[in-house]
This record gives structure tokens, sequence and C-alpha cells, in this order.
């Protein structure tokens, strides 16, 4: 699948909210059916002899391109989902808006709140916080728990519906709330 | 919810489905017409072992489909499944081929796929 296609009936200009939650949730589910895929495929090319393992790679490359163009499309209806529901992101004034309320951040609180709006639902450890949303893996690992305390307040603020949340392993999401 | 509908063609899912011809060998196969019958059994080996593997991801798709909502089922039945069923049916017919090689020079068939 060519990155960012879309599908049937789907339309990004929509401006109903339960559309986008709709497409979300399909492009989640079909993430989710490619992993499963995926990981059955690695499983059993892995027994295979070389020459089938080669020739098995076409099944691979065709399934990871699929899921990076599904991810483009997911990350797509998040940005938009967030713009139906009035969330507005200023990069230069790093100033962040919602529904009538208005916050200013830091540097660092702008950097990682526009990382984690731009890969919402991924789980992000805190060494890639480090080098992906503040190019600067030097930085002491509080540093991430100091500035996440300070972007979840920023979302109760604001009246944000989304949870910073961290799981054990796994690192810290941008969830976004459902109801 | 407003329909709008996609572009249809899927240049990427024809270039794969045209991968499934069945005159493409693997790399190192070579020509069963005059292949020794270690090589036959080796290749015709190679050949059960990956279509069983499309087979079983086939299915495993199928399963998998029936969790998946409508436009989720129809994008999967015009991207996975056709890819899928053009490997397969590639590996199917060079299985073929050893098969009737290994007979051949067998003297009788050995195989049943």
């Amino acid at each position: 699948m060519g990155p960012s296609r879309a599908l049937e009936g789907e339309d990004l200009a929509t401006k109903r909210w339960e559309d986008a939650r709709h497409w979300i949730s399909i492009y989640a589910d079909l993430l989710e059916f490619k992993r499963g895929i995926l990981a059955r495929v690695h499983r059993d090319v892995a027994n295979l002899q070389p020459p089938a393992q080669k020739a098995a790679a076409t099944d691979l490359r065709i399934i990871e391109t699929q899921m990076q163009g599904y991810q483009e499309r997911l990350d797509l209806w998040y940005r938009r989902i967030w713009e139906l529901q009035g969330l507005w992101v200023d990069p230069v004034g790093r100033v962040v808006r919602h529904q009538g309320k208005e916050a200013s951040l830091t540097k660092r609180e702008f950097q990682l709140l526009q990382f984690l709006l731009d890969h919402p639902h991924r789980f992000f450890t805190t060494q890639q916080i480090l080098g992906q949303a503040w190019a600067d893996p030097a930085l002491f690992p509080e540093e991430v728990r100091n500035y996440v305390r300070r972007l979840r307040q920023i979302l109760v603020d604001l009246t944000i519906p989304a949870d910073l949340v961290n799981k054990p392993g796994r690192g810290y999401s941008l969830l976004f709330r459902a109801s | 919810m407003k329909k709008v509908q996609a572009q249809r063609a899927r240049p990427d899912i024809d270039a794969a489905v045209r991968g499934g011809d069945w005159t493409q060998p693997m790399d190192g196969e070579g020509a069963p017409g005059v292949s020794t019958l270690k090589h036959a059994l080796y290749w015709r080996e190679i050949y059960t072992d990956i279509l069983a593997m499309e087979e079983k991801v086939l299915a495993r798709i199928r399963q998998l489909m029936d969790t998946q909502s409508e436009e989720g089922r129809r994008e999967v039945e015009l991207t996975n499944v056709p890819v899928v069923v053009a490997q397969a049916e590639r590996f199917r017919q060079r299985l073929g081929y050893w098969d009737a090689r290994v007979a051949q020079l067998n003297g009788k068939s050995s195989h049943k796929p």
C-alpha cells in the first residue's frame, strides 16, 4: 500500500468528530491485524531454508509497507481529531490553545507536547524521548519525569481530553480520551 | 457518514500479484528439466515448506478478518488476500514442476501435494 492512501469512504476533511474516531478505530485495528500477520510470517519464515526465506521476504516487505501507510493515515486522523476538538498549537510562540484556554510553554515542554501529539497512542521510552523529542540524549532521565509532570498539569489546565500515561517496560504515551 | 470514492488503482498490489508469476524460479533453483534427483528433491522440499507456510498465513488472515470492521475487511481483501493467494499459487505451480521431475527421475510419482 502506498503511504497515506485513503480507504474507500474515507474523508479527512470531515467536520464530524465521530467520523474521525471511526477511522482512527479502523486504522488501529488494521495495524493490530498486520502486526498479528507479521508476527506469524516472521515465526514461520525462520523455519524455512534460505532460498525460501528469501522468497518469503516479499510477504514481509509488503506487510511492513502497508503498516507504514496505515500508521501515516492514523497519525493524520489523530491530527484531524485534535483540530476538530479545538486544539491549536503554535510552534513559533510555543502557545497551546484549547477551547478558549491558553498556555505558554517552555521550549522543552513544547517540544515534548508536540512530539507526543505527533505520535499519539505510541509508547516511547525515556531514552527515546530524550533523543527524539529533545534531540539531546545526554540529558538526565529525571528531566523526562519532570517535564511529563508539567505536561500533565498543562493537559488538566487546558482540559485537553488526553492522558499522558506511563506503562512499565513500554514508556510514555499520550492517549486520547474517547469520552 | 459522507462517502468518498477512494482511488481504486493499487499499483503496489498489482506488482505484488505479478510477483506471483510461477515462471519465476527462486535464486539458485535452475530448470527442473535438467536437474538431478537430489536437486529435484531439495527444491520439492523447499516449495512444499513455503507453500505450507503461505497456506497457514492465508488461514490466519481469514481468521483475523472476522474481527475487522467492514472497511477493514474490504482493505484486507484488497491487499493481503490477493498477494498471498498469488504467492501460494506460484509456489504450488513450482512445486508441481519439481514433483513431476522427481516422478520422472524415479519413474513414478512419490509426492501428493
